[in-house]
């Protein structure tokens, strides 16, 4: 039987794959600052409207190099009690302690009234995250950030093409990052780039991406190998390159679940709440009759879909708004092989559920 | 070749080199094998997640090492702040590393929560030394790191008695000792675990990669559950597993080849006076790559290391200064650790250079650079002054 995977799982044609490899081979250059990185470097700042980007070896590296470009050592770092564990496992790398604040009932993100209350001499910076692909409030929590001259970077990961008021995700903050991991509209097998309007901070990031006294554009310290090879920035340029045909798949396939869950009261899908959005995740808010996302997800299991609480565990007894989330909002396959069939399968098994 | 001094690139001659004769292993498979792997993988738009590559490829390098678990991971940084992270449990300390090592060591551990406490090292086969060792250990040592050379790993069995003795766990950064054996015995089970690189520079190319080993059941499912459920993001793709397979299977060619270059090397400066070839040590009993040729610049030799690795990559001779300056005099020691004397390392980090390898590197280019070293040393005194003038 064929597992129904979670995840984007595009790929670039076969052809552009080994011209690609041939490419690299020719040249033999496979690390370091390559031609194929320094490219994907220029051609991510375009696509997300910031002069720089800095391309790494995944979300997390990304994670640990924007905050010590950022953040002052040792500080606490306010974020959503969602944030990824690897994510905020890479502040804990950083020396960090991470203080979860909830996030709004209405938004579902940081709520800058709340962080400006919480913002005290030991704030370091904040991490916001564009939940669910959404840009939402972005710019308000930007400027409060701003006025309280805290350093604030946003995971733009699921919201790469999304965008509002005509500012895409990653170009919000004094730095996003966007990961091209494999379940990313942009796979690059793994790899993830931090993108900032500031020269300054892309000095940084270039320098405390690696060692070596030749690539070092700013007093950094503390540097990690946090280098992307040449295969995956390849992957990356192509995955750019066919971006618009991505989400437009994504935006039929969403179309698909639209008519294939219509008229199931206690599934509600979630549509993007930003002018224009990349549809990369497919989420459904579960009513309490229904179960936890969890249950649905372990329902869902034996027949070969794949399925999960659509934001990472968080103690709802601290934080009842995330933690809702957790329970309620379950993810469902929205990927390059899933089929309009295997959509309707899927809608039925869960309305099956649903109804029990 | 060079029939005067201003034939040398460095005063306008051209270049005795059409290419770069990069330091870098650089090995790679043929590229069909290779594009034949990838296959599957894209078809099954299977490119990371702990795929069947990777897995296929921990098998591999566990057998290849004698270990029970080989864990694969983003890069051998990654790794090693894994691995540390796990063995200091939470705490902060000090972890003992070489001064005299790679640039990354202080960061790898501050990454882990740790202040480096820099030790001297020995003189044969430039590790940690024991003596040393022991004495820096205090009540706030949480970890000691260890770095295996690549031309005589370390004085393991020592550390190793250190480490037990004084109840600190012991980790190997074994990148450079890939392939090399302490006592007849494979490295890859010394330690609490070592950790290895798959750096297109190293002996065995993926891109960027790594690898953690150990016998430790218990460490290495807390590693693999880490990586796996997402805790970390170390994952290696499967692009970069698929290429580091293929070169597992070459591994021997490739060290004959290196061997090969190491002893055009041994001939050729037998007879250049002043310059010592570093010899592996043991070579009778233990297993090297020879993927490196380093030379010990001494004081019978006309010029500076400096100088000299500036002569020979204007000929496109890709040399470096090796491991310079020592790391507690380097813009890698963080601010407030103790800068202690250190006279092996400091005496070492002066001393040594490395000179073309890898794939790149002919036997004939080998040869070359024997002649051009020869030339540079029977004119020693004209270009020390041309150089001096230049300057000025
Ligand atoms: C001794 C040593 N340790 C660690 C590393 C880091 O390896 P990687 O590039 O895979 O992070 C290197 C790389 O040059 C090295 O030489």
């Amino acid at each position: 039987m064929k597992r129904l995977r979670l995840g984007q799982h595009y790929v670039p044609s076969w052809n552009v794959v080994e011209d690609g490899v041939r490419g690299i081979f020719e040249r033999a250059y496979f690390a370091n600052n390559g031609p194929l990185v320094q490219d994907l470097d220029r051609v991510a700042a375009e696509a997300t409207g910031v002069p720089y980007a800095v391309a790494v070896t995944n979300d997390m590296m990304a994670m640990m190099l924007a905050a010590k470009s950022l953040f002052r050592q040792g500080g606490v770092v306010i974020a959503p009690p969602f944030l990824s564990p690897q994510l905020r496992e890479a502040l804990v790398w950083g020396g960090y302690r991470v203080r979860m604040l909830d996030v709004d009932q209405i938004t579902r993100q940081l709520d800058p009234d709340t962080v400006e209350r919480s913002v005290d001499g030991e704030t370091a910076g904040i991490v916001a995250v564009h939940v669910l692909g959404n840009v939402g409030n972005a710019a308000e929590l930007e400027a409060r950030a701003a006025a309280l001259n805290v350093p604030l970077i946003f995971d733009a990961s699921d919201a790469f093409g999304a965008a509002t008021s005509g500012r895409l995700a990653g170009s919000f903050g004094d730095a996003s990052l966007v990961s091209f991991g494999e379940a990313d509209l942009l796979n690059a097998g793994e790899g993830a780039c931090v993108t900032t309007r500031s020269l300054e901070v892309s000095n940084r990031v270039r320098t405390l991406r690696n060692f070596h006294p030749g690539q070092t554009f700013a007093q950094m310290p503390l540097r990690m190998n946090g280098k992307m090879a040449e295969a995956p920035a390849m992957l990356a340029l192509a995955a750019f390159a066919d971006v618009t045909e991505r989400i437009a798949m994504n935006s039929r396939r969403f179309d698909t679940y639209r008519r294939a869950l219509e008229a199931v009261e206690s599934l509600t899908l979630l549509e993007p709440v930003d002018e224009q959005a990349n549809y990369q995740r497919l989420v459904v808010e579960l009513a309490p009759s229904v179960g936890t996302a969890s249950h649905v997800a372990r329902c869902l299991d034996p027949y070969g879909i794949e399925a999960r609480p659509a934001v990472a565990a968080t103690d709802a007894k601290l934080y009842p708004v995330a933690g809702a989330m957790f329970e309620r909002l379950l993810e469902l396959p929205n990927g390059a092989d899933i089929r309009d069939e295997d959509v309707f399968e899927i809608a039925g098994r869960l309305k099956k559920i649903a109804a029990i | 070749m060079k029939r005067a001094v201003e034939e040398l690139a460095i005063f306008g001659g051209t270049p005795l080199f059409d290419s770069i004769k990069p330091v870098g292993q650089l090995a790679v498979p043929p590229l069909d094998a290779y594009l034949e792997r990838l296959r599957p993988i894209f078809h099954e738009h299977r490119l990371s997640g702990n795929g069947p590559v990777v897995a296929e490829l921990e098998r591999r390098l566990a057998e290849y090492h004698g270990v029970s678990h080989c864990i694969a991971v983003a890069n051998a940084c990654v790794g090693l702040v894994m691995v540390l992270r796990q063995l200091v449990g939470g705490k902060r300390g000090n972890a003992i590393v070489p001064a005299f090592s790679y640039s990354g060591i202080p960061h790898i551990v501050q990454w882990a929560g740790q202040m480096p406490k820099f030790c001297d090292v020995e003189r044969r086969r430039h590790g940690l030394d024991p003596v040393a060792v022991d004495r820096a250990i205090d009540e706030d040592t949480t970890v000691i790191l260890a770095v295996a050379n690549v031309h005589g790993t370390c004085e393991i069995d020592a550390l190793q008695e250190i480490a037990s003795r004084r109840k600190v766990p012991i980790v190997f950064d074994s990148v450079s000792a890939l392939g090399a054996s302490f006592g007849g015995k494979m490295l890859g089970s010394f330690g609490r675990a070592e950790v290895f690189s798959l750096h297109a520079t190293k002996m065995l190319n993926g891109f960027e990669g790594g690898y953690i080993t150990t016998n430790d059941d218990a460490l290495a499912q807390v590693l693999r559950d880490q990586r796996n459920s997402g805790v970390v993001n170390a994952r290696l793709n499967e692009m970069h597993a698929a290429l580091a397979l293929l070169c597992v299977d070459q591994l021997d060619d490739v060290i004959g080849r290196n061997e090969a270059r190491y002893r055009a090397y041994e001939r050729e400066l037998a007879s250049v006076e002043g310059l010592e070839l570093l010899r592996y040590v043991d070579e009778a009993r233990e297993h090297y790559t020879y993927q490196m040729a380093f030379v010990a610049v001494t004081d019978r030799w006309p010029l500076t290391r400096e100088d000299t690795v500036k002569v020979l990559r204007a000929e496109r001779a890709f040399a470096m200064p090796y491991y310079s300056p020592a790391l507690h005099h380097s813009s890698h020691c963080p601010i407030g650790v103790a800068v202690p004397e250190l006279p092996v390392a400091e005496e070492l980090a002066r001393l040594f250079m490395y000179l073309p390898g890898g794939e790149h590197t002919t036997i004939d280019d080998v040869a070359s650079c024997g002649e051009l070293l020869r030339f540079v040393h029977e004119h020693g005194d004209e270009i020390r002054r041309r150089l001096s003038e230049n300057a000025a």
